[in-house]
């Protein structure tokens, strides 16, 4: 019996799919039997006839009719687990029937998922303004870490009142504003060109028009959306193009509204460390009188728009001293990504 | 179970080219045709080489099975050119046969397009690593399977799968802002400032201070130009050299990532993610294909590093 090739990759987010498959020698006929360690699950296998997967035990599977020999391919599933990483198995045994020899071949798969952890956060933020550097100071941070594997989309949230609110800084709803204009005409034209995906081309359109939150039915869409925009991409190169140059073309004409530079501090400041990428980082937060406190969460997924709890940060005082402009904090200066 | 749409494609497909198969086989002698479905083009291509049998053969062989969207008949032996030997008709295409010579083997190429835009999602099965787990790892793997092997079995030869697209999405968001020196950032901070500035005194201070800070970074070159040339760094040409496809895939291109994971549309001006491109090939003695895409993370920042004067 010649196993030609067993595969199954070594890393994955956690609650996603991954793949598996066997190629063995057309000449040989065999039987597979393969065993999920207990937080995977069986989610399709491909060649072999209907009703023929046999279930042994818990986990437990055996194959041993095929739609054309020499392949079978497997689709398995992961859940959430409690631990930000997580080794689990897959046992393979494939039995030649006529010489009754077993290959036992254990596959291991580690799967990851991000974990924020708030690590610390002040009682009182003292801000103060530095007119010869045109910016504010903050006596202390909030301390958050990606203690997990991959990245985490972080939202910050802020329970508005009187005092304080999250805002988009002057000029930058203006530009977007203007980019979405362009883009919807720009993407007019695509439309006629390439008729069948306009519904994706409207879904990207809106998600753009109407930013969603990483909250549940914004997770949902967002999904959706990127999943399938990558295979229409996929399907139609030309499609991807030409979507691509509508977007990059409505930008550069509108970028007088926005500075390149501005642009790329932008782009610098919505990533923080350890894998860390903030969904609103072009948000300031917006403080009118002080003292007042302020209530900060923050809403997380990761890359397979999984739903985790919301941080609850703890009440912080903030206090405005020497300062004569209004306060427009951006909101990635609030916190400390290490 | 064998998806439905797999299957009626796919029968659409042999079913034509065992109609073009059988009218040619009815007048010359036939050798196995090669069926090849070209997937980003979505386009079913037919190979069929033939020779005369010695018998008669019509003066014009009606083939009335639809017009292709190419079509090309070649000659082995001769470099004759055969151009005025296909008609195209309003239902197909006519072979005139008066102008073909017939001691030679001639190849009847064929392109048809799939209407089924569904089709090659009926048929394979693809994965790939959403991210790695750390900023240090660098590979990421991909993984195309057949869902319905036994529909590509024909009597009429193997149909095959080339140039399955994979796109994956390499992070590299990290490895610019890891990179950036804080006399660099400083220096886009003055230079943003000062293009706001409208006050004489204050555009004055600011334009030292940008000049302290330029010279604190030891190059002459502004920001703007640096900016610039950062940019083409996400130009295909430019970013390939960071990526080796390897095993069963190949590179075919790259593209400024599509995700949108902030709320502002700048990401195909500064990417998070740049899309790379990979093809397979999927056929019955190739049912599944693995590859991993490995991007040379440490060139890419020494690359950023020399443009931003790091």
């Amino acid at each position: 019996m010649q196993i030609k090739s067993l595969y199954m990759p070594t890393t994955s987010i956690q609650n996603d799919d991954f793949p598996a498959h066997i190629l063995w020698n057309k000449a040989d006929l065999v039987e597979i039997t393969f065993t999920l360690s207990k937080n995977l699950e069986l989610k399709d296998v491909y060649n072999v006839p209907e009703g023929s997967i046999e279930l042994i035990e818990e986990s437990s599977f055996k194959l041993s009719q095929f739609e054309i020999n020499g392949y079978a391919g497997f689709v398995f599933s992961s859940k959430l687990s409690e631990t930000p990483r997580a080794i689990e198995f897959v046992l393979f045994e494939v039995k030649d029937t006529a010489t009754g020899e077993v290959e036992r071949i254990p596959k291991s798969i580690d799967l990851f998922r991000p974990d924020i952890e708030l690590i610390s956060a002040p009682e009182r933020i003292k801000i103060r303004y530095d007119s010869e550097q045109g910016k504010f100071h903050l006596s202390e941070k909030i301390n958050v870490k990606n203690c997990g594997g991959g990245t985490a989309l972080i939202e910050v949230k802020l329970q508005p009142s009187e005092d304080a609110i999250l805002s988009t800084p002057d000029g930058m709803g203006e530009f977007k504003k203007k980019v979405i204009v362009d883009l919807e005409n720009e993407m007019e034209e695509v439309k006629k060109e390439f008729v069948e995906y306009n519904a994706v081309v409207d879904d990207v359109l809106d998600l753009l028009k109407n930013p969603v939150s990483l909250d549940e039915e914004g997770r949902v869409k967002m999904n959706a959306t990127f999943s399938n925009l990558s295979n229409k991409f996929e399907e139609n190169g030309d499609f991807h193009e030409k979507f691509s140059l509508a977007f990059t073309y409505s930008y550069f004409k509108n970028l007088k509204l926005l500075t390149k530079i501005e642009s790329f501090l932008n782009y610098l400041d919505s990533i923080g460390k350890n894998k860390i990428v903030i969904h609103n980082s072009i948000e300031v937060l917006k403080v009118q009188q002080t003292p007042t406190i302020i209530h900060l969460s923050l809403q997380r997924t990761d890359l397979a728009f999984n739903e985790y709890p919301e941080i609850e940060i703890p009440p912080i005082e903030v206090e405005i001293s020497e300062c004569t402009v209004p306060v427009k904090i951006p909101i990635h200066c609030l916190f400390n990504w290490g | 179970m064998v998806n439905e749409i797999a299957q009626k494609v796919t029968e659409e497909i042999i079913k034509n080219a065992s109609k073009i198969y059988e009218t040619i086989r009815g007048s010359y002698t036939v050798y196995p045709p090669e069926m090849v479905v070209y997937c980003p083009e979505n386009l079913q291509k037919y190979s069929i080489a033939f020779e005369a049998k010695g018998g008669i053969v019509p003066k014009k062989i009606p083939f009335p099975y639809g017009v292709p969207k190419r079509i090309k008949l070649r000659p082995l032996r001769s470099l004759e050119d055969l151009s005025s030997a296909i008609t195209v008709t309003p239902n197909g295409f006519e072979l005139n046969t008066r102008c073909m010579s017939d001691i030679d083997t001639f190849v009847l190429d064929l392109e048809y397009d799939i209407k089924n835009p569904n089709y090659l999602d009926a048929l394979i099965e693809k994965h790939r690593a959403k991210e790695v787990p750390t900023e240090s790892q660098n590979e990421y793997w991909i993984h195309a399977e057949l869902k319905h092997p036994s529909v590509l079995k024909t009597k009429y030869g193997k149909l095959e799968l080339e140039d399955i697209d994979f796109s994956i999405d390499v992070g590299i968001s990290n490895d610019i802002n890891t990179v950036i020196p804080p006399s660099f950032r400083k220096e886009l901070e003055i230079g943003v400032r000062l293009l706001k500035e409208t006050n004489p005194h204050n555009i004055k201070k600011l334009t030292y201070q940008r000049i302290q800070a330029m010279r604190s970074r030891g190059k002459e070159k502004d920001v703007v130009e640096s900016l610039s040339n950062l940019q083409e760094l996400f130009f295909s040409k430019s970013f390939k050299k960071f990526i080796d496809v390897k095993d069963d895939f190949s590179f075919s291109d790259c593209y400024r990532g599509s995700n949108f994971h902030d709320s502002v549309p700048w990401n195909m001006t500064w990417p998070k993610t740049m899309k790379i491109i990979s093809r397979a090939d999927l056929n019955l003695d190739k049912c599944a294909a693995e590859g991993k895409v490995i991007y040379n993370k440490n060139d890419f920042i020494n690359e950023v590093g020399k443009i931003l004067g790091k």
